[in-house]
């Protein structure tokens, strides 16, 4: 997968997350997004639902991975924090072998 | 020991006592058999004492050879078809001494295994001279624990009449609740139907030909039957009681029974293998709080959880070690909620699931789940993830032929404002397979 469409199935991710948010909650669809941390509205559970649905996306073009397990705890910078890190992020994850 | 019993049949030889598969039986006729399998068993020689194995398709001679068991004082292993796959370890735990099968392949027949049986819970049912009864729990983690239970004790509660039922069987005989519809039944004169198959069709067309009273049942079953279709084709006017139990009812399920059965009386049961069956009453039709206990129970709960102490509890289980309290209580696991004398049951502490702290207990999810339009069946349960500790995953069958994408954004819609965000399934599986068990209970 490239980096396009990495972010195309992130972005459409978060699209799907923000149908079921209130107008006042939603998430920013843009490639440069803000995801978790300070300045979004999205709290733990809310990412938690959207790592899963990009792990089904994923898992529906043939690649199996686990984003929220403990690799991802141990970084220094939460791969989280926006579409840019989040993309490199499953780029790394995709490259490297499970 | 089961004069009582026999008396019931006596009091009037002509009536329905059984149907099965192989045809319609009255008191007269059951009566016969318990003398002929009585008959069968003594030529092999003398049981008291012994541990005898029953395996058999439920039925006349099933029914006849349990009684004449009883009667003799041996110590009874029932083993259901179903359980086939078990039959070799459930034998060699339960150390039995003496096969008994009736099935369809051949005439009812007994043979020695060899073993001599040894165990000191064996011994105080021998000194008591009382019969025994050996049933194996479906618990989900670990080997199956084979509790023994003083068959006298059982039998006691049911010395006091009650009403007559014509009742659909549908647990076995090796389960608690299985046992407990027999000796109801037979103790109060009703008759026992038994489905030829127990799916919804099979159990509708049991009731509509023998005009079937009572259904004791389980709530994963009465999802399935309101999701069958099978109700409007079938005269099911007779029904008067449904009974259910095993495992929580999710509150949606409820409902819909109560709407499509608005004048069969609706009630939960209370039981589990160690313990016995409470006797239980329902607050009201479609309500999930009961009161349980009756002559021979008492009731505490500790931490929200359930302790039960029963005389009809059993001497303990052969492979495991005592479950009672010093003073004979038994925590039963279940967590519930109190409202004076009235209890909820939430579900089974096991099953709780733990996100970020925040407790959810899958009975809720799988009713609000069961409420969406094209959910067949929805089965809940926990998964470990680094951010929450654990998240909810649910597995659901679907009659829509949605995406999994597709069907996730209408949960999440139809979830926002039933259920707290926590308690949403983060994750969707699409199941193609039943989601329940052999017993019909939910598989999580």
């Amino acid at each position: 997968m490239t980096r396009e469409d990495i972010q195309g199935l992130v972005l459409t991710a978060v699209a799907g997350v923000n149908a079921s948010r209130d107008a006042d909650q939603q998430l920013p669809v843009t490639p440069d997004a803000l995801v978790f941390g300070p300045g979004s509205p999205l709290d733990s559970l809310g990412l938690v639902g959207l790592l899963v649905d990009i792990e089904d996306a994923l898992r529906d073009a043939g690649h199996e991975v686990s984003l929220s397990d403990s690799r991802a705890m141990s970084q220094s910078r939460s791969p989280f924090r926006s579409v840019p890190t989040l993309v490199a992020y499953i780029d790394e994850l995709l490259a490297s072998p499970a | 020991m089961i004069d009582f019993l026999l008396d019931a049949l006596d009091a009037d030889p002509g009536r329905l006592a059984i149907a099965d598969k192989a045809g319609a039986w009255t008191s007269a006729d059951v009566k016969a058999a318990i003398t002929r399998l009585g008959a069968l068993i003594d030529a092999a020689g003398p049981v008291a004492g012994r541990v005898v194995s029953l395996e058999a398709e439920y039925g006349l001679e099933a029914v006849a050879a349990f009684l004449a068991l009883t009667a003799r004082s041996a110590i009874i292993v029932p083993l259901s078809q179903a359980a086939r796959a078990h039959h070799e370890s459930f034998l060699e735990t339960a150390q039995v001494e003496v096969r008994v099968t009736c099935d369809e392949t051949a005439p009812p027949r007994v043979a020695h295994t060899g073993r001599t049986a040894a165990h000191p819970i064996y011994d105080i049912l021998k000194t008591r001279g009382t019969p025994g009864l050996v049933l194996f729990s479906s618990g989900s983690t670990g080997a199956p624990k084979a509790a023994v239970h003083d068959l006298e004790r059982l039998l006691r509660k049911f010395k006091v009449k009650k009403r007559a039922f014509r009742t659909i069987v549908f647990l076995q005989l090796d389960h608690i609740g299985g046992v407990n519809t027999l000796l109801y039944t037979l103790s109060n004169a009703g008759a026992i139907i038994v489905p030829s198959d127990r799916s919804p069709a099979g159990v509708c067309r049991a009731i509509a030909e023998h005009k079937g009273e009572l259904l004791p049942t389980s709530p994963t079953f009465l999802n399935l039957l309101l999701i069958s279709g099978a109700i409007p084709q079938h005269d099911l006017s007779s029904l008067r009681l449904i009974t259910y139990g095993t495992e929580p009812m999710p509150a949606s399920t409820l409902t819909r029974v109560a709407e499509v059965f608005p004048t069969v009386k609706l009630q939960q049961t209370y039981g589990s293998t160690e313990i016995g069956i409470l006797r239980s009453e329902s607050r009201g039709q479609d309500s999930l709080w009961v009161r349980v206990g009756g002559e021979g129970f008492e009731t505490k709960v500790v931490d929200g959880r359930l302790w039960v102490r029963a005389e009809s509890a059993m001497l303990g289980y052969l492979n495991a070690p005592s479950p009672f309290s010093e003073d004979g209580f038994y925590d039963t696991g279940d967590l519930v909620e109190v409202d004076g004398e009235w209890l909820r049951i939430l579900g089974r502490k096991s099953d709780v699931i733990n996100v970020g702290g925040s407790k959810v207990h899958p009975a809720e999810v799988e009713s609000t789940l069961l409420m969406m339009e094209g959910v067949d069946d929805a089965a809940v349960s926990g998964e470990p993830n680094a951010l929450t500790g654990h998240i909810v995953t649910a597995t659901v069958r679907l009659s829509t032929g949605e995406t999994l994408a597709a069907f996730k954004g209408r949960m999440r819609a139809f979830c926002k404002d039933r259920l707290e965000s926590y308690k949403v399934p983060a994750r969707v599986r699409l199941a193609e397979g039943p989601l329940y068990s052999e017993r019909f209970k939910r598989m999580r």
